[in-house]
């Protein structure tokens, strides 16, 4: 720049930025010209900043197609995503493996204090007792989640304003990720699409028992009952599923037409 | 193109119309890979940063704010990929870029080479760019190849505008201080610019 002292230079390069921001209107545009101009090593230098910047541009005027290889590669990832859904009822079978273990090993706490549970006679090895309730549960959970991710499907081809549900604005979206976390004594399933949601808001699902009963006669015939909440994003989802035994192993997922959260799961044991 | 048609698209890609996300692929790519090309310096980088970007945008497409512009939600997306791969291979990456910015040993192979005076801007130009930070770099990328206002710019790079500015205006500064070095660019017409 001029070295002509530290105020004119402070100007003359203020009056240099608005002029390359384009902040300037005209008549102010072509007064900072005529200042700029009347030096001309000043000048020169501006020229060389102006055609830098004004090459920038013509960068963008070329680039390869990167189209054919783009879809492509969505194309490949579709197919993969395709088969890690059927991938998902191993990973519901893990997942209900850890419940199992965590809903068993909660039985010695809860038999502790509550009367309305019965220990296991000695007849029945705690592994037999988590194997029932890994069918019991893991059934209940892949059930409920083919549901779930069946809504999820559904609520694709539902104008978004009519996705309401929980009072939110729920985005419909696949694939669905599934992700078992044991969390104390809960199974919870965190659900996560590639959108934020699910059906509900935080798109996870607990199974939480808040009550279990395990009744195992001497004949051998076991039974084992066992209440459980659903819940979905810290709220309580309306049904209260109960299911039961390894002797009766339907266990049935249903979700209610009306869009309220409203599942209804398992098949009623009875359970009072 | 005009908004109306781009929602159209859109719409038709998130269906899985492959036509309908080729269009948006080919009028999004040249800015996207540019806007890439001049922030790392390399074509390799650049492709596969927009190939990638372009992907998951497809995919997402479900996610998409209508209110918002699709090419400024595109954009967000590639830098954020960018970012996440310089920080992964972080220090060599850094060190990748600059050596190949120094030296600009692959340029993407142009269809139509320009003359000689255009080749030693360019070379001149990605120079003094080298001289940037990252930051005044991606400013002065988004402010003069892709014309984004100051606004824009503040809310893609999470700054307050001010300091968009004086970004920008440190980053022209340092530009000019080189190229002078550099003594280069001496040839222009002072009407180019008026």
């Amino acid at each position: 720049m001029n070295p002509d002292g530290g105020q004119g230079n402070f100007d003359r390069e203020r009056l240099l930025q608005d002029l390359l921001d384009g902040t300037l209107s005209g008549e102010r545009r072509e007064a900072a010209m005529i200042e700029l101009r009347a030096d001309p090593e000043n000048a020169q230098e501006l020229v060389k900043l102006r055609a830098a910047l004004e090459s920038m541009r013509d960068d963008g005027e070329y680039a390869p197609d990167f189209s054919p290889a783009i879809l492509a590669e969505i194309g490949r990832r579709q197919g993969f995503l395709a088969r890690s859904m059927r991938g998902v009822g191993t990973v519901v079978r893990v997942a209900a493996v850890v419940g199992a273990i965590a809903t068993v090993g909660a039985l010695a706490m809860i038999r502790e204090e509550s009367e309305g549970v019965l220990a296991p006679a000695e007849s029945a090895p705690m592994t037999q007792v988590a194997n029932a309730f890994e069918r019991e549960l893991g059934s209940c959970v892949r059930s409920f989640t083919t549901e779930a991710h069946q809504i999820g499907v559904e609520l694709g081809e539902i104008p978004e304003s009519a996705r309401c549900f929980g009072n939110r604005i729920a985005r419909a979206s696949k694939p669905l990720a599934i992700e078992p976390v044991q969390e104390g004594r809960f199974l919870r399933l965190n659900m996560s699409t590639e959108s934020e949601d699910l059906v509900v808001r935080g798109g996870h699902i607990a199974f939480e028992p808040f009550d279990l009963r395990i009744e195992l006669d001497r004949s051998g015939s076991h039974q084992s009952r066992a209440a459980v909440w659903v819940v979905g994003s810290g709220s309580r989802w309306t049904p209260r599923a109960t299911y039961a035994s390894y002797t009766w192993p339907v266990v049935q997922a249903e979700h209610r037409t009306e869009r309220s959260s409203s599942f209804g799961l398992g098949k009623d044991a009875g359970y009072p | 193109m005009l908004k109306a048609e781009e929602q159209r698209l859109i719409k038709k890609a998130a269906r899985g119309d492959r036509d309908a996300a080729g269009a948006i692929i080919r009028a999004h790519q040249k800015s996207v890979y540019a806007y890439l090309l001049r922030m790392s310096g390399r074509p390799d980088v650049a492709e596969d940063v927009t190939q990638e970007a372009f992907v998951r945008v497809l995919m997402n497409l479900d996610r998409f704010d209508p209110r918002y512009r699709f090419s400024t939600w595109v954009f967000t997306i590639a830098r954020r990929l960018y970012v996440n791969a310089c920080q992964k291979h972080k220090p060599a990456f850094d060190t990748d870029i600059v050596d190949g910015w120094q030296s600009s040993p692959c340029r993407p192979e142009r269809p139509v080479e320009g003359d000689e005076q255009s080749d030693w801007t360019r070379a001149s130009l990605d120079d003094a760019l080298s001289q940037l930070s990252t930051q005044q770099r991606e400013i002065l990328v988004l402010f003069h190849q892709m014309d984004w206002p100051i606004a824009l710019i503040a809310k893609h790079v999470g700054m307050p505008e001010g300091t968009v500015k004086s970004h920008l205006h440190r980053g022209r500064r340092r530009m000019r201080e080189y190229l002078n070095e550099q003594k280069m660019f001496a040839e222009h017409e002072w009407e180019v610019w008026t």
